[in-house]
């Protein structure tokens, strides 16, 4: 999957499950604000993750994972 | 203090009900069934009652893992009798007969006399038993961990099959912690109850009364009302809601979030992870009424195992029993004779799933036959254990996963609830606390099954309402 089509899925499906318009999730916006994460729905994101892309994040990684912009590197790094 | 509305009357329920209620709380519990007690409910045949849920405990001794939890439960004071302590566990296989006695240093001492050549993997394992540190065990995989530690196949056989019927041995996600909470306790300390079920629910059931809660049966939550981002009701099939301040469900984690319909808080990413998680294997149970007089009690399990493995030997659509594990209920003993013998065997879901349309006494003859296959194999392989068991039987009665479906309300009628996968521990194992934040859940799907996981689970939704 190219960076671009990331980017376009990780818009999709996290506007989708976290019920946020789709506007909201750009390159610079902190995830954890953006979705309202807790540490509860912290796990949801890792599942949405796991299921969309096939790409696990583990607890020790989730720390370096804070913008949408870290996200797309993630992915794109191990999937 | 606050109302609490239990969805759910099973152990964990009943046990966090009795929390709430001894902490000052309103509480009300809601059951779907006529009767309480979820999985751990005995049902009476003739004569008998039969559990399928409860069949022996382990940690009850003195700074026991379950003594402390069960005595300020009142449990304690219950008719637990001590089963053999030179052999609690009694396993066949194809290669030998093996006897675990209680005590962990008895039991690697009897280890080594049976398998003088395994003496590293033994010392290792008398390690684990003790291990504390749980995120490792989280993240392990059991049957790798074993076969990493001991070479002997034979050795891994002997130390696995009382877990047979305690847990998924299931070799791609077993964790180890599930592994060895479902081992070392038992080894501690072995008990069977002197009498079924019933009693350890109905003395639950007492105390929340004489703390001033109610338990209300037949009354089916079919939804919980969200207003302004907290649940305000649940209501029943039958109409009636009832409003509260806390509100904690013992039902499948699933179920509980299909109840919770036009939520602004739920996103559609946890419902779906609460739909998508697997669900552990379920259980075959044969109850055999045995004639007065044929059959000694006896205060021990035995495990007879066939030409497969314990690990992944569930009966399949193949309806093959490749193992078994027989009990001795002491409540029904007369003058140490059995009237009753219980068998279990894991079933998988794919061994029923042909007949999930069905229901309970409205099931059809095909599925009638393969319930008495299945017995006959059972009853066949414990006869070579147990001599002149086939003529002792004067009847005999079973349960499948679609039974614990029915009666339980557990999706694929599992026995264990969710399977927990030690290479995804962050996503299989489900916090007590929901995203809504009066909404709290308990049972044996979230942290750990079992008697002692659903008990430690209780104490841990405890935390999440109360923050003790």
């Amino acid at each position: 999957m190219t960076r671009e089509e990331i980017i376009e899925k990780v818009a999709d499906t996290l506007s989708e499950e976290f019920e946020v318009e789709k506007d909201v999730i750009t390159p610079d916006a902190v995830i954890y604000d953006t979705l309202e994460l807790d540490s509860l729905s912290l796990v949801d994101l890792v599942a949405v993750v796991q299921y969309t892309f096939k790409v696990k994040i583990p607890n020790t990684d989730l720390p370096n994972v804070k913008t949408f912009n870290d996200l797309y590197d993630y992915i794109e790094s191990h999937q | 203090m606050g109302k609490a509305i239990i969805i759910g009357s099973g152990l964990g329920g009943l046990e966090v009900a009795l929390m709430l209620a001894e902490r000052g709380h309103q509480v009300v519990v809601l059951e779907r069934q006529r009767q309480i007690g979820g999985c751990m409910q005995s049902y009476r045949r003739g004569t008998l009652s039969l559990d399928t849920g409860l069949h022996y405990v382990g940690g009850l001794h003195e700074g026991g893992a379950l003594n402390s939890r069960f005595g300020r439960l009142g449990l304690m004071e219950l008719p637990w009798k001590r089963m053999d302590i030179d052999a609690f566990e009694e396993i066949h296989t194809p290669q030998g007969t093996y006897m675990w006695p209680q005590g962990i240093d008895r039991f690697i001492h009897a280890m080594h006399q049976y398998f003088p050549r395994q003496e590293k993997g033994i010392e290792k394992f008398r390690q684990l038993m003790t291990c504390t540190d749980e995120e490792w065990m989280q993240k392990t995989c059991a049957w790798d961990y074993l076969s990493s530690i001991i070479t002997d196949p034979e050795l891994i056989e002997v130390l696995s099959a009382p877990a047979m019927c305690k847990m998924e041995l299931r070799k791609t996600t077993l964790p180890l912690f599930t592994f060895v909470h479902g081992t070392t306790p038992f080894v501690e300390s072995s008990w069977r109850l002197d009498g079924d079920g019933n009693m350890l629910v109905e003395r639950l059931a007492r105390q929340i009364l004489l703390h001033g809660g109610q338990i209300l049966t037949g009354k089916e939550v079919t939804e919980l009302t969200e207003v302004d981002g907290k649940i305000a009701a649940a209501t029943c099939l039958d109409g009636t809601s009832y409003n509260a301040d806390i509100f904690v469900s013992d039902a499948h984690p699933a179920v509980t979030m299909h109840l919770v319909r036009d939520s602004r808080i739920v996103k559609k990413i946890f419902r779906r992870r609460m739909d998508s998680q697997e669900n552990t294997t379920g259980m075959f149970s044969l109850h055999l009424q045995i004639k007065p007089g044929t059959i000694k009690y006896f205060n021990r399990n035995i495990m007879v195992t066939g030409r497969h493995s314990v690990w992944d030997n569930a009966v399949g659509d193949d309806y093959t029993v490749n193992g078994i594990m027989i009990s001795c209920p002491l409540a029904d003993v007369v003058d140490e004779y059995a009237t009753c013998i219980d068998i279990l065997t894991p079933m998988s879901w794919n061994a029923v799933r042909k007949w999930e349309d069905s229901h309970v006494f409205r099931r059809t003859e095909e599925y009638k036959q393969m319930k008495q296959s299945v017995a006959r194999q059972c009853i066949s392989m414990a006869a070579t254990v147990i001599p002149g068991l086939e003529g002792a039987i004067e009847n005999t009665y079973s349960s499948t996963p679609l039974t614990y479906r029915d009666y339980n309300a557990t999706p694929q009628g599992s026995a264990f609830g969710f399977r927990k996968d030690y290479q995804n521990p962050m996503m299989t194992i489900v916090s007590a606390r929901t995203p809504v934040h009066n909404l709290f859940m308990t049972g044996q799907s979230l942290m750990l099954h079992g008697l002692h996981g659903v008990t430690m689970t209780a104490w841990q939704t405890l935390r999440g309402i109360t923050g003790e």
